[in-house]
């Protein structure tokens, strides 16, 4: 399946890249294919771009602080999910989307 | 109307809008400070037509703005875009009416919420796009008064009675606010226990008081070092991923002062790691309290040590907290029955 994934912290330098690497780790050791974004308030976020919100058939959103462009991801699944949870334990944030996608 | 639903909500979140705020707040601290310090080249009598009173407004403008950034951004943190101009003037507003910091934050939380409800009110589609533009000026206007006539004047107060105690707190008070703080910073390694005293250390940089966050600081430094010191001394009390993480560390603790590089050490022996890193903190904060450490601008990291006021002290509290971080940490793990050699193996499954 195929997750889009924003996560944010304070400066965008250590939560927010924690976060998207285990949750990365976490969807390919499933198979899943996964876009990230990181935001913070010392970085420019790579942006999502159009087609991989399109494709995505969940959004995760790991967060410390609010995203911002969360209405880019208007009318798809979305899990909210704190950041240090998303760091602590991808296994059970994955298990939640993938409960998301079914259920859509 | 899920107007409660909504409501719960958004206070439910205060934690995110706060922090939001301040993550928009801290670069312009950061360039405030670091342009202002750079003023202090000059020496102490900056004459009024020379370059160094240009760095030494700056600063000042960094020092004075941050305090509606924070409004701002709380608020669109709430209600998105329509939030930032009602949070501006909220924060400005509490700046004047003297409750700084604090009132700005609640400012910008009770406009980023009247904000979001004004909006989501339902009209006619004829009236609903004056609406839009009419919903801020409502709701600034019903916080404005709000915050003069009601919250003001108890904020203020209290920012007086804050301002009094940590201004007189002297060495022994210090002492022990460098206590607390150190604890705060080495117990959860970046969560809201640290957040809460990183915060508090640049909040009160309005009301020029400078020794919380040379104690913040100093504080910081010492998870991430302590725990790559602890590695060194005794590698053979940790898996091979873990000291990887310990290497890279220092680089952590030397530029930044990230305490969140911690978490993978910690992820594996939780209490004895932090046990540790709250033992070498809690020193480091107590060093610094007791001979009042100073930092103007929120750098942290060993490499700024040229912005504290007493380097050296810094030094020695960054030093010996380390220290102790590093020998509690080996000292607890003599005694546990952790077998590093199957965690290696289960780690080496997982790559």
């Amino acid at each position: 399946m195929k997750i889009a994934l924003v996560t944010s912290c304070l400066a965008g330098v250590a939560h927010s890249k924690m976060a998207a690497v285990a949750l990365t780790k976490e969807a390919q050791k499933r198979g899943h294919s996964i876009a990230v974004e990181e935001q913070g308030g010392h970085k420019i976020p790579t942006k999502l771009t159009a087609e991989q919100i399109d494709e995505a058939e969940v959004v995760i959103i790991a967060k410390m602080v609010t995203i911002s462009g969360k209405n880019r991801f208007e009318g798809k699944p979305i899990l909210d999910v704190s950041v240090n949870k998303a760091v602590r334990d991808p296994s059970l944030i994955m298990d939640q989307a993938e409960q998301l996608i079914q259920l859509s | 109307m899920n107007f409660w639903s909504e409501t719960k909500e958004i206070f439910r979140n205060t934690g995110v809008h706060f922090r939001t705020g301040v993550s928009y707040m801290l670069p312009i601290l950061l360039i405030g400070g670091m342009v202002g310090s750079l003023a202090v080249l000059g020496g102490t009598n900056v004459a009024d037509d020379s370059i160094w009173k240009v760095f030494k407004d700056i600063g000042a403008i960094g020092l004075t703005f941050f305090v509606p950034i924070m409004a701002a951004y709380t608020a669109y943190s709430i209600s998105e875009t329509p939030g930032i101009a009602p949070g501006f003037i909220i924060g400005i507003l509490a700046q004047q009416i003297d409750t700084g910091y604090l009132g700005a934050l609640v400012g910008g939380i009770l406009v980023g919420y009247v904000t979001y409800m004004l909006l989501k009110v339902e009209l006619p589609s004829i009236l609903q796009s004056t609406w839009g533009f009419l919903a801020p000026v409502l709701s600034t206007l019903v916080v404005v008064l709000f915050m003069v006539y009601l919250l003001g004047p108890p904020i203020a107060a209290l920012m007086v009675f804050l301002s009094q105690i940590l201004s007189n707190l002297g060495e022994q008070g210090s002492a022990i606010m460098g206590a607390v703080m150190g604890f705060l910073g080495g117990v959860d390694y970046g969560g809201p226990f640290s957040k809460t005293q990183s915060t508090f250390a640049t909040a009160v940089m309005d009301l020029e008081l400078y020794v919380p966050l040379g104690i913040c600081g100093a504080i910081v430094t010492v998870p991430p070092l302590g725990m790559c010191l602890a590695t060194f001394l005794k590698p053979s009390l940790y898996t091979k991923t873990e000291r990887n993480y310990a290497k890279s560390s220092w680089i952590y603790a030397i530029v930044g002062g990230f305490t969140e590089i911690v978490i993978p050490l910690a992820a594996g022996d939780l209490l004895r790691v932090t046990i540790a890193t709250v033992a070498g903190s809690t020193t480091a904060g107590l060093i610094a309290g007791i001979f009042l450490l100073e930092l103007s601008t929120p750098v942290l990291g060993i490499a700024q040590w040229f912005f504290y006021n007493k380097p050296l002290v810094f030094v020695l509290a960054v030093v010996v907290g380390s220290v102790v971080t590093a020998l509690t940490a080996n000292l607890l793990k003599q005694f546990s029955n952790r077998d590093i050699a199957a965690i290696e193996a289960a780690d080496a499954e997982n790559e």
